[in-house]
């Protein structure tokens, strides 16, 4: 009963953790305004779809910004129509919109300005990266609960919120796509590895969830993919064919439905359906920053947020039942890495450890709880790996801290200039 | 009376409240949208605005006066049109067709149930970098 309790209270705690996070930035002025650089596209279609019903963009432009969108939005003119194109896609927008109907009627109700961009707005749009974040935690709960003991769920999950660069995309920049995308996996995962057959709603859902993954990253389609395909792995599911194939082609053709406005705005900017929003930046598949991402200075992964290593591990020796996912999982890890990896700034720019990765981290949660679970019973080799997970947490914190004050550079970190500031405070 | 039904009445209690004080917070006088910093040139205190621009002021006021000027240089020199709204109703227009300094007057309003009354003003066209007009410091009478 006493870990039931403590597994229920997680989530409340998680959440109270990242609000107290989210009001240091913004509240001491570590963060600017939440909508800011990338999260600015991602978040401008609310403001053009329901206060200026112009799904061109244009009256946005025009009121924010002269007419022209600056350079740093990755709002471009499409060169033959001239019609804006948005380098990032509408799913993060739909997730919002919830919250932008609220901060719209507060923002009447106490005068300020129903621009889109005004104190409500902004933080309308904080507040839903952050609650999408504890919704994947509670998500992520659920799954590892069928599996795992009380306290290895929450000490897998606290290991990833703290652990990793998870905290700081609830809090600091929670307006960009991580938060929204982490949820949506963890969601997904949950309702396909609950999945029985017949459940219509269920398969449904699962379209849904799959359609507004690939609405927030288009690159994201590789995790609906991989994950139904273990649908047709022999005696990876329960049912008959009949009703696996259902599953598929039910969560398909839903996914496709939830996806077609976002190919609809494509056909009205640019006269084609499918676009490489990004114009001309692209991918370099044929020389991967394989090592970059994984474990270099700059923003490797496992450099960052090495309790990562034992969630790799522990993904090796999942329970029984879970073991059905590890091919779909260890697949989407490897394209997801490859993509990033031979993204043409695989860096993504600035952020606290590699961003790219906070969309897969629901899958290290499962390797987390396993390694874990395996560790537990060894009390001297659990006291070990506890302190130094605990250790690395803590670090992994006051790195992300060092961030938000800028003694850790944004980008291009070298190993000198890691050594330089390691440890050092504000 | 069980937890969850007082927990519940608390929750709307404070939803009131909450509700009641954002109406007419007092911290609104402070809040702008669409202006860059304040700079100061020639003894003048200004702040650039965007295409559109929000700041509030004292609603017991009769008048509110401000200053405003834009560029005519290499960077655009077409005639632009300021346009002011109170509380969103529009308030009076002025156009710049030199880089003098105009003052434009808005007449209040009687004073209503706010503390403040939300100015937004929009220029017809910007200069480089969306850079509207020069707005110095609102004055009441």
């Amino acid at each position: 009963m006493r870990g039931t309790i403590l597994c229920r209270g997680f989530v409340a705690v998680a959440a109270l953790a990242c609000l107290t996070g989210y009001v240091y930035a913004y509240a001491f002025g570590r963060a600017g305004v939440p909508i800011r650089s990338d999260a600015f596209s991602y978040y401008v279609y609310l403001p053009a779809w329901l206060l200026y019903h112009d799904p061109s963009l244009q009256s946005v432009a025009d009121d924010c910004c002269g007419g022209t969108f600056p350079a740093w939005t990755a709002i471009t003119r499409w060169p033959r129509t001239h019609r804006w194109i948005d380098a990032h896609p509408i799913g993060e927008a739909i997730l919002i919109a919830p919250f932008f109907a609220l901060a719209h009627l507060l923002t009447k109700w106490t005068n300020l300005t129903p621009d889109g961009f005004t104190l409500y707005y902004q933080h309308a749009a904080g507040l839903a990266g952050l609650c999408y974040v504890i919704v994947g935690l509670w998500f992520l709960r659920r799954l590892l609960m069928r599996y795992f003991a009380d306290a290895v769920v929450v000490g897998a999950l606290a290991t990833l919120l703290l652990g990793t660069s998870l905290y700081h995309y609830a809090t600091f920049d929670s307006v960009w796509s991580h938060a929204f995308s982490f949820a949506l996996c963890s969601a997904l995962l949950e309702r396909l590895d609950a999945w029985e057959p017949g459940a219509w709603r269920s398969e449904a859902a699962i379209g849904v969830l799959s359609g507004l993954l690939i609405l927030v990253r288009h690159t994201n389609v590789v995790i609906p993919v991989c994950l139904l395909a273990t649908a047709w792995r022999p005696g990876a599911f329960p049912g008959s064919a009949a009703s696996r194939r259902r599953l598929t082609l039910t969560a398909a053709l839903v996914a496709a439905l939830v996806v077609l406005p976002q190919l609809w705005l494509y056909r009205r900017a640019t006269t084609h359906w499918l676009v490489s929003s990004y114009g001309t930046l692209g991918f370099t598949f044929g020389s991967p920053h394989i090592a970059g991402v994984l474990i270099g200075p700059q923003k490797g992964l496992f450099f960052y947020a090495p309790v990562l290593l034992l969630a790799v591990a522990g993904l090796a020796v999942l329970p029984p039942r879970l073991q059905r996912w590890r091919l779909a999982i260890f697949t989407i890890l490897g394209v997801h890495t490859y993509l990033i990896a031979s993204w043409w700034d695989w860096q993504f720019g600035g952020s606290y450890g590699h961003r790219g990765f906070v969309d897969v981290y629901p899958f290290f949660a499962a390797g987390l709880a396993s390694a874990f679970a395996r560790l537990m019973p060894h009390r001297r080799i659990s006291a070990a790996i506890g302190t130094a997970v605990g250790l690395l947490c803590a670090l992994s914190l006051f790195q992300m801290l060092q961030y938000w004050h800028g003694v850790l550079p944004m980008s291009d970190v070298t190993w000198s200039q890691y050594r330089g500031v390691f440890l050092r405070t504000w | 009376m069980r937890l969850p039904t007082i927990a519940g009445i608390a929750l709307i209690a404070a939803c009131i409240g909450a509700l009641a004080y954002l109406r007419d917070p007092p911290w609104l006088i402070d809040q702008a949208s669409g202006l860059r910093p304040w700079q100061q040139e020639q003894g003048i205190r200004y702040r650039w605005s965007g295409a559109h621009a929000s700041f509030f002021v004292p609603s017991g006021a009769r008048q509110i006066r401000i200053p405003v000027a834009t560029t005519f240089d290499g960077r655009g020199a077409e005639p632009m049109v300021v346009t002011f709204f109170l509380d969103g109703r529009k308030a009076a227009s002025v156009l710049l067709t030199d880089d003098r300094w105009t003052t434009v007057t808005l007449d209040m309003p009687t004073p209503g149930s706010r503390r403040v009354r939300r100015v937004d003003l929009r220029t017809s066209v910007t200069r480089e970098d969306n850079h509207g007009v020069r707005l110095g410091e609102p004055t009441a009478r």
